[in-house]
């Protein structure tokens, strides 16, 4: 499992994201292990279409949360189709789990404050 | 090296697992190791309790709760469990150049278990891969993707195979996004920021909501939350089969999905989602919820038009029209949690489909291969007791079937 730690705060809102959008109900320590398929978006009977169409919904509206919500921009040389792009990778695959999530969003994004940790 | 190897997909998915065993020894055994077959090699691993090793040292494995830990073990033993076998996997995958060049391919050993109690092994596959995501404006989340798709469940006795339906699609498809979020202010970034990290110190879910810094988080966050509007069409071409391949659609056509979600549970739009009032109540009952709330996660659905090429149909060929044919088909999927037991949830899902021909021959209605329905329904949590309902047919499936399953699911 990637780095899952309290002082990162790409961790931290990609966390407290996907609870406030219901995706999950971990604390932060359990978050980090739960995979893409647990949660709450994903039915794991979809069909492939169905599935790559939810997690572009999803993809699309955490990037909405960090930005507009949370203060993130990207990091410099990062388009928003790429972030975009990544996070729908991730949540598609069913063998990736939150930690995984977060390690995409802190590549991509500069959450307001961080490395203020 | 000779041994009696598994005929058909068992061959199959043992080499599949053995070549990613293979690939995975340490160098200076390699050029020792690289006469043997790859069934062999894998078989003695296990025997050298390679497998039996403590957590965080490589590969670790449990078995209804058991460790494999002598040499008895053989390769239909692990087979036996698939889910000690898929944590093998996994393990054996990672870093793994040979799996790397496949990174968006998941394969699972998996059980099936039909009607009359009968009960086997098999596999599922999953290859999803986008190859291009382009967004057409700065200021609106709309633009394009090219996919190129793969699924499909493998039983070895194809007989009790309850979803004999392999796909792979390319697919085409503009998307468009409205709404989700309006922008905050940076005193909200810089407080949510604040109340975030105190929030990760809870250790449980029900003392993190119900503390001063959680319930203060969700008030301010979700001022900034409205409904997400989403939808997609596009173009997807390609071939459907089931497993032996004796039956076989060339298919290319249309397909739109639309999705809609109330992500402010204050929502008024949530009202409208008559699909989860029973769920509500169901979440007030069991004191999930502290009032009577409806979600605004509405069902998801895909309608499609195909131009059907049937290629090496039997079925088809008896009911007397091979030809071509025009095919709608429909899917709407549906989740919503019912309850919580400490910090899991426990969810229904529906998943259904719908494949009608139009203007079908007279022959292939009579043999039912004009339309076909299938239903799954399914209660469960990530952990423990799960109850799950499916009944009807996919196409090339010759009857409908009706399986029942509960059994109860570790999460390791």
């Amino acid at each position: 499992m990637p780095n899952w730690s309290k002082n990162n705060r790409a961790c931290l809102t990609t966390w407290s994201t996907l609870r406030i959008l219901a995706q999950l109900s971990k604390p932060f320590d359990s978050a980090g292990a739960v995979t893409m398929g647990k949660l709450a978006m994903f039915n794991k009977n979809d069909d492939q279409a169905m599935r790559s169409s939810k997690a572009l919904m999803l993809s699309i509206q955490l990037d909405n949360v960090f930005r507009d919500v949370r203060g993130a921009r990207f990091e410099t040389g990062v388009k928003q189709e790429a972030a975009v792009a990544e996070m729908k990778a991730v949540l598609e695959d069913d063998t990736k789990d939150v930690s995984g999530l977060a390690e995409v969003a802190d590549d991509n994004y500069r959450f307001w404050q961080e490395g203020e940790l | 090296m000779s041994r009696r190897r598994p005929g058909g997909w068992r061959g199959l998915a043992a080499c599949l697992v053995l070549a990613g065993a293979g690939t995975s020894l340490p160098a200076q055994d390699e050029e020792a190791e690289a006469e043997k077959d790859a069934f062999t090699l894998l078989s003695e691993m296990l025997r050298k309790d390679a497998l039996s090793s403590e957590p965080g040292e490589g590969v670790s494995t449990s078995a209804g709760g058991r460790r494999i830990t002598n040499g008895t073990t053989d390769i239909f033993d692990l087979l036996g469990g698939p889910e000690t076998a898929n944590r093998i996997l996994h393990d054996l995958a990672e870093g793994n150049d040979f799996w790397r060049f496949l990174q968006d391919f998941n394969f699972q050993l998996k059980t099936f278990q039909a009607d009359e109690g009968r009960t086997g092994l098999g596999f599922a596959y999953d290859y999803d891969r986008d190859f291009g995501l382009r967004y057409l404006s700065d200021t609106v989340a709309h633009g394009v993707i090219y996919s190129l798709a793969a699924r499909g469940s493998v039983a070895f006795d194809a007989d009790i195979n309850p979803e004999d339906f392999l796909e792979a699609r390319a697919s085409f498809r503009y998307f468009h996004s409205s709404g989700g979020t309006v922008a905050a202010t940076e005193e909200t970034f810089t407080e949510l920021n604040e109340l975030e990290a105190a929030a990760a110190e809870y250790t449980t879910d029900e003392a993190l909501r119900a503390s001063p810094e959680w319930i203060r988080f969700q008030e301010v966050a979700q001022r900034y939350l409205r409904s997400q509007f989403y939808f997609d069409v596009g173009f997807s071409g390609g071939l459907e089969s089931n497993q032996s391949f004796s039956r076989k659609n060339w298919v290319l056509g249309v397909q739109g999905v639309a999705d809609f979600k109330a992500w402010n549970p204050e929502s008024g739009a949530a009202v409208f989602n008559i699909f989860d009032y029973p769920f509500a109540a169901v979440r007030f009952f069991t004191g999930m919820d502290p009032d009577f709330q409806v979600r605004g996660f509405f069902p998801t659905v895909l309608v499609g038009v195909d131009g059907v090429s049937p290629d090496d149909d039997a079925g088809r060929g008896a009911a007397g029209d091979t030809g071509s044919y025009w095919r709608g088909r429909t899917e709407i999927s549906f989740k919503t949690p019912v309850a919580m037991l400490g910090d899991d949830v426990y969810y229904f899902t529906a998943n259904h489909r719908m494949y009608q021909e139009f203007s079908a021959a007279a022959g292939v209605k009579a043999a039912d291969l004009d339309f076909s329905r299938y239903l799954v329904l399914t209660l469960g949590g990530d952990a423990g007791v799960f109850l799950s309902f499916s009944t009807g047919k996919l196409p090339f499936d010759a009857r409908n079937d009706q399986i029942y399953q509960i059994g109860w699911q570790f999460h390791f």
